[in-house]
């Protein structure tokens, strides 16, 4: 007998604690996900997560029904992340500039959506991509990661994005570019998928 | 500690206490509590009412028995069922869920700072200590399920 | 409009470009393959991290950590006292004391046919066991089994009420 979220966050800000607690398990993985995708250290992202839980709790009253619990969360958990990480590199300004990426082999355009297919059907490859994910995001810097993190998980718009970063909008689009362009690079790179960087606009 | 015989307990009052959602439709379980009074003095045995009882009983220290007040309630997952005692405490019992191999009950008894999360096979008796011994006795609770 | 010009305005989402902007990707898009092809990638690309994320969250465990987020509510933050078969206050206070539920402090003079103490949680998935947790904040419970089922004691209180 499942509640929706909005019962739950009713009867939470009501006092139950067993609503919170299963607003907590249901929510718990995705918020890891984001967490883990921004800080990138797992065991970080597990008290990322807790932390995020518990901004949610103290701010209970707050939460406007307009919009969903979840997108609420995601957007706590973001806001949490990125605070961890700028505590933990505070004065890595070398991070901001988006000076030119050492030259990736480029995939051709094209490659890696026909690689993965688009069918809903899952391909062997994309598991295997799928799983080095935390890997290809490891080696992003600390800015691209978190751009393209909640840009793809929390579908945040360019304006929250800028909103969230402090950041321009033109340099918000430019940043998801770049993070995009080295991802689809280290992917195809994980993949075997060797193609020239032909066309490629740089 | 007040004797069973001066209460006058015919019936205890069960109060079913308000849930906010409305529920789906289950089948309610049917569960037979009973409030007893064990004690270390006085002629051991158990009245009539208890005979069934008397074997699980007496692995206890107390002695002497006297049924209280009964309960006999259709229960509902998650809605709790508050048993008075005689002395104004009360215990409250929550069926957490039944199968058909089991059912989970939640027994909270603040009068002696206590909970209990009990699975127990159907026809099987809860036997639970519900207040701290004193002057030699104690009340209990018995909930089975099944009726 | 070149692709180099375009390729930041791939990826984005209805209403997330002004009108120019607008006009200007798809003016590009009709005439570029190469550029409709990166737009593709984008998509698998989004699925994929979704996916990989997702797929790391699935693979840890868990258990615990709804219960590392509780703990760290502190009891006074749920409103009002605990309520008559709050269940959760149960759980709370059964996590807080559970190294009560495992005294063995024998009651003088007690027939125990059989003692055991049963801790363990009855499992979520799976058939249920039988068993049974108790907690008590000053006084230490005790479980008897017996054929009919089980009977549960506390033991006297420790400032002898």
């Amino acid at each position: 007998m499942a509640l929706p979220d909005i019962e739950l966050v009713d009867r939470a800000r009501g006092g139950d604690p067993e609503a919170f607690r299963e607003l907590v398990v249901r929510h718990q993985r995705r918020v890891y996900a984001v967490a883990l995708g921004i800080v990138k250290d797992r065991d970080l992202a597990w008290d990322v997560s807790q932390e995020a839980f518990l901004r949610v709790h103290q701010h209970l009253s707050e939460f406007r029904d307009e919009s969903s619990f979840s997108t609420w969360i995601h957007r706590i958990t973001g806001r949490v992340a990125i605070d961890v990480l700028r505590k933990e590199r505070p004065s890595r300004r070398s991070d901001v500039a988006d000076v030119p990426e050492p030259v990736l082999q480029d995939a051709a355009p094209g490659v890696l959506s026909t690689a993965l297919g688009t069918d809903p059907q899952e391909t062997m490859l994309r598991r295997e991509l799928s799983g080095r994910i935390t890997e290809a995001l490891g080696q992003l810097p600390d800015l691209h990661r978190t751009i393209l993190v909640l840009r793809e998980m929390d579908g945040l718009s360019y304006e929250e994005l800028a909103d969230r970063l402090s950041i321009p909008r033109g340099t918000v689009m430019s940043r998801l570019f770049h993070a995009r362009k080295k991802m689809q690079a280290l992917l195809a790179g994980y993949a075997g998928i060797d193609a020239p960087g032909s066309g490629d606009p740089s | 500690m007040r004797s069973a015989r001066t209460a006058a307990w015919g019936a205890v009052a069960a109060l079913l206490l308000a849930s906010t959602a409305a529920e789906a439709a289950e089948a309610p379980l049917p569960v037979r509590i009973r409030v007893l009074q064990g004690s270390r003095q006085g002629t051991p045995g158990v009245p009539p009412g208890l005979e069934d009882l008397r074997g699980q009983l007496s692995s206890t220290a107390y002695l002497r028995w006297e049924q209280a007040g009964e309960v006999q309630a259709s229960m509902l997952p998650r809605k709790p069922v508050s048993v008075a005692l005689p002395g104004g405490e009360s215990v409250t019992v929550t069926l957490v869920e039944s199968r058909s191999g089991a059912a989970t009950f939640e027994v909270s008894a603040p009068a002696s700072r206590t909970q209990s999360r009990v699975t127990v096979a159907p026809g099987k008796r809860i036997v639970q200590q519900v207040t701290a011994e004193r002057g030699g006795s104690a009340w209990f609770v018995t909930i089975r399920a099944g009726g | 409009m070149n692709c180099a010009g375009a390729a930041p305005l791939l990826g984005s989402r209805p209403g997330e470009l002004d009108p120019t902007e607008e006009a200007i990707l798809s003016a590009h898009l009709s005439t570029c393959e190469p550029c409709r092809a990166r737009q593709a990638d984008l998509e698998a690309l989004s699925r994929v991290v979704e996916d990989g994320l997702l797929g790391e969250a699935a693979r840890r465990d868990f258990s615990a950590f709804a219960d590392g987020v509780m703990e760290r509510i502190p009891a006074s933050a749920w409103r009002g006292a605990p309520a008559p078969g709050a269940l959760g206050w149960v759980r709370d206070l059964f996590r807080r004391h559970r190294v009560l539920a495992t005294a063995s402090a024998l009651v003088p003079a007690l027939a125990a046919l059989a003692l055991y103490l049963y801790i363990g949680r009855t499992s979520g998935t799976g058939p249920l066991e039988f068993n049974v947790e108790v907690t008590s904040e000053d006084l230490a419970p005790m479980v008897l089994d017996t054929s009919d089922g089980p009977i549960i004691l506390v033991g006297e209180a420790s400032d002898g009420t």
